[in-house]
């Protein structure tokens, strides 16, 4: 058959508990199992009844850390919490049983926590990962705030969800990730704005915190794209409850395809001259003549128009019910092959 | 013939002059493929670079696999450049999907001659896309059907396989 470290390649892209069950089959693959690049996701590991389940899951990925003979491929946390247990997130973090990581998903706490109570996730020095890291998925926790944090220039992904980051680090960002194709920035906080400027970025989805979570210090404002040659996608979207609201700016994107959903979410939307800005406008609404009732609304609309936007395919409206707020749009976007509207709440 | 590499040949595929390599397979069958879709393989792209004429020999990969292999390589070093306003890049990215799917239709014995040609060659996107097939099939199958798919005996005594069930069933979910 096969030389065991390539079966070892096979048992790596297995789900944690489906690669476990194969050190049944025989010593060999006990031993193949054993070895093989780790891939261990703390969502299939589940402690017994007597004991709590977070103290067990912490026993076992410190134990897993400590015995397995190195190189992994993939880590997913997202059980303990780092408030309490800082301590062991660095140890593990700097076990060279990650040596060769690919995939590391930290989502350590419930959405909603007050980030201003917890310390910072110690994320390993860069050097550690760097040279393997593709995929970096953080969420619920805070990051350091060094302009050097987030440097991985192997890395495709960059996923923040709920997190807490400075304005340096991430601006750091574009010359410590050198090969990003996607960033995702989901109801981030901690900064109030950010610039990308970014010659292989591909994606970019940002949304603005929830207003009912607990307010933190620093709130994003302005999210402007400076300069990104390549990206196709982006998405600013909006969460069901957010009364928060954002600016986007965007002066350089050719290759820009995909745009949407732009919802009330963005106060003010930039796209090199053109601009479009959230304006109240009064409604009458008129029966057979007379006006029954006046109703004033905050509507998207171009207040100037640039170039058009030729590039863009795809775009996506939310919070539109009235056909000349979207004539309005479609003025500007002349190649559209496809439009999504859906009615405002 | 170029005396001091292995290039030895010159096709016009894709448009423009490229520069061609001879790869000859463990049964020696010899096969003329483009340098850009060769390299995709360090090991060969090692061996361009040490240079050597006559083709490069390839001792552990026979010709119904090495050409296999090399389908993969020539499709995935064909991806062109996408044009700025276009959305080739998509719809090359949905072909290619398309492509490696079609490629993994071959039985367990065919699929592991692949991982064993990929892991020799070095072609990271072929051994990523062969092992996890292989990973899919294992899934949703008992201990004993692995052991049958594989003909693995099987030489724990019954208390040994009981104990180790026992402790996944106490740590994994």
């Amino acid at each position: 058959l096969l030389p065991d470290c390539v079966l070892g390649e096979i048992v790596t892209r297995l789900p944690t508990r489906d690669g476990a069950r194969l050190q049944v089959l025989s010593s060999r693959w006990h031993h193949v199992w054993r070895s093989s690049p780790l891939n261990l996701d703390d969502r299939f590991l589940h402690g017994s009844a007597s004991t709590s389940r977070v103290l067990m899951i912490l026993c076992l990925v410190s134990h897993v850390l400590a015995v397995h003979p190195g190189h992994a491929r993939r880590l997913r946390l997202g059980t303990i919490s780092v408030a309490g247990n800082s301590a062991a997130y660095e140890h593990w973090l700097r076990s060279p049983a990650l040596d060769g990581l690919q995939v590391l998903g930290i989502h350590p706490g419930l959405p909603c926590l007050d980030l201003r109570t917890i310390p910072p996730l110690p994320l390993p020095p860069p050097l550690r990962l760097a040279r393997t890291l593709r995929v970096l998925r953080v969420g619920s926790c805070v990051l350091p705030s060094t302009a050097a944090a987030l440097s991985f220039p192997h890395l495709e992904t960059l996923s923040l969800c709920g997190v807490s980051v400075s304005e340096d680090a991430l601006h750091g960002v574009p010359a410590g990730c050198l090969a990003l194709g996607t960033l995702v920035l989901d109801e981030c906080t901690g900064f109030a704005q950010v610039k990308i400027t970014s010659s292989t970025i591909r994606t970019l989805a940002v949304s603005v915190a929830h207003s009912m979570n607990p307010m933190p210090e620093v709130m994003m404002r302005r999210v402007t794209v400076e300069n990104a040659p390549r990206l196709e996608y982006l998405a600013p979207f909006r969460h069901r409850f957010s009364g928060e609201s954002f600016e986007l700016r965007v002066v350089s994107a050719p290759r820009l395809r995909f745009l949407g959903c732009i919802s009330r979410t963005i106060s003010r939307l930039e796209l090199g001259d053109t601009v479009f800005k959230v304006t109240r406008c009064h409604i009458d609404h008129v029966h057979q003549g007379k006006v029954i009732s006046q109703e004033t609304r905050s509507e998207m609309r171009a207040v100037r128009y640039g170039a058009t936007l030729q590039t863009v395919k795809s775009l996506a409206l939310e919070d539109v019910d009235r056909t000349d707020v979207v004539c309005n749009f479609l003025r500007c976007f002349p190649c559209l092959e496809k439009l999504y509207v859906s009615a405002g709440s | 013939m170029a005396a001091a590499d292995s290039c030895d040949g010159i096709s016009t595929s894709g448009g423009g002059w490229e520069k061609t390599v001879t790869l000859v397979s463990s049964d020696d069958a010899r096969f003329e493929v483009r340098e850009a879709a060769a390299s995709l393989s360090q090991t060969v792209r090692r061996m361009i670079r040490a240079g050597g004429d006559g083709g490069i020999p390839l001792p552990k990969v026979d010709a119904r696999t090495l050409s296999t292999v090399l389908e993969y390589c020539n499709k995935h070093a064909a991806v062109p450049a996408p044009a700025p306003e276009s959305s080739s890049a998509e719809a090359a990215a949905v072909d290619l999907e398309w492509f490696d799917k079609e490629l993994m239709h071959v039985d367990l014995a065919t699929l592991c001659s692949l991982i064993r040609a990929a892991d020799y060659l070095e072609v990271a996107g072929l051994l990523d896309l062969t092992c996890k097939t292989v990973a899919d099939m294992i899934k949703s199958k008992t201990a004993e059907e692995i052991r049958q798919m594989f003909g693995i005996q099987n030489d724990f005594t019954p208390e040994e396989e009981e104990q180790l069930s026992r402790e996944n069933a106490g740590v994994f979910e």
